[in-house]
């Protein structure tokens, strides 16, 4: 094969433009040198999806993607959308393309870690990353004025109950609350906390970015029991095959998308790969942890909600905080915040069945009819991806989870009720969606139970390290988004310092 | 009429809704024209059974415009693009059913007002219908439902932009702020009915900037 791509050889190719490729990439290139001689590094990143360019102005929005994110939700973005769920293929990453909602790790979050699978992952050694990100993504509490009427009822609503509201921190780099992103739309103003300012660093210093381009598999050679990684095989979209070689390879396609792509490269558990198995690990693709979720929405005959733009959150509290800090639900008022899609009121519980009571309900509904969530932030159970097929295998009707979230909706009901709602949605799902996957691929110490050490190496796979949602041992207090990027960037610091660092 | 009657004229019917029903099953897997095309009425007619649901779903009224007043966009075309999942025999057994309890009716020879009680004798699940056809009928009824609300909704037929073959949106020469809304004065639409106004404006982004630029010291 002829062609600028194949057979080159870099110190470093990450797969995955996303969140954590993104962050990790600007700081390898930024600080990071070659051990051995102290040279700058070469580093290749490749993703699948696009690369909208433009001058970055937050706030505005680069030109391509501001007319390109109009009017266009994540799950209606077609072509960069893996098969698996919540998973976009793109320049920047999805992670950060709902509601804006930004958790900072909470310190039961990192016991939780430590004591799952034994990572050394405490507040303390994460707390420059932390801070990072808070200021990277300018976290703080949305202002009053741009909260809805709703969102300041349940706050004095559960107030009154005797129940202290936390603010719903928010990444407000340059938003101007328009109140999209809370309905799924990716955001055209570049305001919400993307990582393209980290992509942009990443470039500056070097960092080769190809989009638009599908690894087939990462090139792992046997060694011994375990194995050694040589480099990866992609493909453009005209289907032309390539293959470039690195001294290391770094994955980070997500959650769904890392044990996936290591599966196709022979690396998982040898009950699904059977022959293909190059190296076993049976933790590959395994503890997958979701946060099951139920809203419950009402009618009110007074707006809730404002009419143009809104802050997308307000308040969250956890009804029950038991001393472990298991199976606690997170309550908020995010359905409260920004106007209904009109199509998503149509169809509410609270909704009359059609005719002129459906069409004269309608006209009010966008203002008036507001739900409130709550999430098993801790779930006590698991599941699984199928590495093969990509097919999840989550027990979404467990006892354990369903009899939580039915509990959850008697509360949020008598919240309705108190905050005078006229009208409650009464069903009663048998299972829950959700959503925040986690620990498919996760970091541990013990090679038996994880997939990479705490420094985010393979323990089986010489030379190939792991960093997205897959490798955070437990689902978080925080959600998902907020501990990823931080996860992110204290594994750049810790993937400098033991490969990046002038011997 | 009598509820006496009604079991009666159910009972008689009863025999034909199953036998669609079964016919429907059993025809899964195989297109809905492959079977309709043995079985069909002659009168049967796809488009029409479901425009009258969605006039029945969201009604006009003047000076209130509604499905209805759609059609002339191709709003029933839209509609079935989303509901192939129903064969024909399903919605026959819908159409004919109606014949049980409104005096020898279909669906689509019934008032408004019959239509309307029709619909919210399936949705109540009342127990005039015998059990396996009320769970065929519930099913299209919520399937139906949940489309046509959707479609209208989602501001048919404002509702997409313009792009190329590569999805980039097509926006008018001298549009440099990329303003996509893609409702415009003109039509009625679900997003008018709703008050649902799109994405902020040009001039409401200037604004908000602006005002939030004095208000957080780090934009």
């Amino acid at each position: 094969m002829q062609d600028q791509h194949n057979n080159a050889r870099y110190d470093l190719i990450i797969v995955g433009a996303g969140t954590s490729g993104s962050i990790i990439a600007a700081h390898v290139a930024e600080r990071g040198v070659r051990a051995r001689d102290g040279e700058p590094l070469s580093i290749l990143m490749l993703e699948a999806g696009p690369y909208l360019r433009g001058s970055l102005n937050p706030g505005r929005g680069v030109p391509s993607r501001r007319s390109m994110f109009t009017n266009i939700s994540h799950n209606e973005s077609g072509r960069w959308v893996w098969p698996w769920p919540e998973a976009c293929k793109m320049v920047g990453g999805s992670t950060m393309h709902w509601g804006n909602n930004a958790y900072s790790l909470y310190e039961m979050d990192h016991a939780h870690w430590i004591n799952e699978s034994g990572v050394d992952w405490s507040q303390d050694k994460f707390k420059e990353s932390a801070e990072e990100i808070v200021r990277e993504f300018n976290i703080g509490d949305i202002p009053d004025e741009m909260k809805s009427p709703g969102n300041m009822l349940f706050k004095e609503t559960i107030e009154s109950m005797g129940i202290e509201p936390r603010y719903v921190p928010t990444g407000r780099k340059n938003c101007i609350y328009c109140g999209l992103c809370g309905l799924g739309n990716f955001c055209r103003h570049d305001s919400k906390p993307n990582v393209l300012g980290y992509v942009a660093r990443a470039e500056k210093n070097g960092v080769k970015l190809i989009p638009d381009v599908e690894v087939e598999k990462v090139e792992i050679e046997r060694k011994g029991e375990k194995g050694i990684v040589r480099g990866v095989v992609f493909r453009q979209q005209d289907g032309t095959i390539h293959q470039a070689y690195a001294d290391k390879v770094l994955v980070s396609c997500g959650a769904y998308g890392t044990p996936i792509l290591l599966g196709r490269s022979g690396y998982g558990p040898k009950d699904q790969l059977g022959s293909k198995t190059l190296v076993h690990n049976s933790n590959i693709g395994d503890h997958l942890e979701i946060q099951p979720g139920t809203s419950v929405w009402a009618e009110y005959d007074f707006d809730v909600k404002r009419e143009r733009g809104a802050g997308n959150y307000g308040h969250y509290f956890w009804p029950e905080f038991p001393a472990d800090g298991n199976n606690v639900v997170g309550m908020r008022d995010t359905l409260m915040s920004f106007p209904t899609y009109p199509q998503t009121a149509a169809l509410r519980g609270v909704a009359p069945r059609f005719g002129q009571a459906h069409k004269d309900y309608m006209r009010n509904a966008i203002k008036r009819v507001g739900g409130i969530r709550g999430s098993i932030l801790t779930p006590m159970v698991k599941g699984k991806i199928n590495v093969i097929t990509g097919s999840t295998d989550y027990p979404y009707a467990d006892p354990t989870n369903v009899k939580t979230l039915l509990w959850s909706q008697e509360i949020i009901r008598d919240i309705h009720h108190k905050m005078g709602a006229k009208s409650i949605e009464q069903d009663n799902p048998k299972s829950f969606r959700g959503g925040h996957p986690t620990g498919t691929c996760r970091a541990g110490s013990d090679p038996k139970e994880s997939v990479v050490n705490p420094h985010f190496e393979s323990h089986d796979v010489e030379n190939l390290l792991i960093c997205d949602g897959s490798v955070i041992p437990r689902a978080c207090l925080a959600h998902k988004c907020i501990p990823v990027c931080t996860t992110a960037a204290f594994a750049a610091r810790r993937i400098i310092a033991d490969h990046y660092t002038r011997a | 009429m009598s509820k006496k009657e009604k079991v009666s004229r159910r009972g008689f019917i009863k025999k034909g809704s199953v036998g669609t029903v079964a016919a429907a099953v059993s025809g899964v897997g195989s297109t809905s024209g492959q079977v309709a095309e043995k079985t069909l009425p002659v009168d049967y007619d796809r488009t029409q059974v479901m425009a009258k649901l969605g006039d029945t779903l969201i009604p006009s009224s003047p000076g209130d415009p509604g499905y209805k007043d759609l059609e002339i966009y191709n709003i029933t075309a839209e509609i079935l693009k989303g509901v192939g999942s129903i064969s024909d025999q399903d919605l026959v057994l819908f159409n004919n059913e109606s014949a049980v309890h409104f005096g020898g009716k279909s669906f689509v020879e019934l008032s408004e007002t019959n239509r309307a009680d029709y619909l919210n004798m399936i949705a109540d699940g009342t127990d005039s219908f015998d059990s396996q056809v009320l769970y065929k009928l519930q099913s299209i009824y919520r399937l139906i439902r949940a489309r046509v609300f959707i479609v209208f909704y989602q501001n048919y037929p404002q509702h997409t932009i313009p792009r190329s073959a590569n999805g980039i949106p097509v926006v008018h020469p001298g549009n440099d702020h990329q303003i996509s809304n893609p409702n415009q004065p003109g039509i009625r639409t679900g997003w008018d009915l709703a008050g649902w106004k799109g994405p902020l404006t040009w001039e409401e982004e200037e604004e908000r900037r602006e005002h939030f630029k004095k208000s957080f010291k780090k934009y």
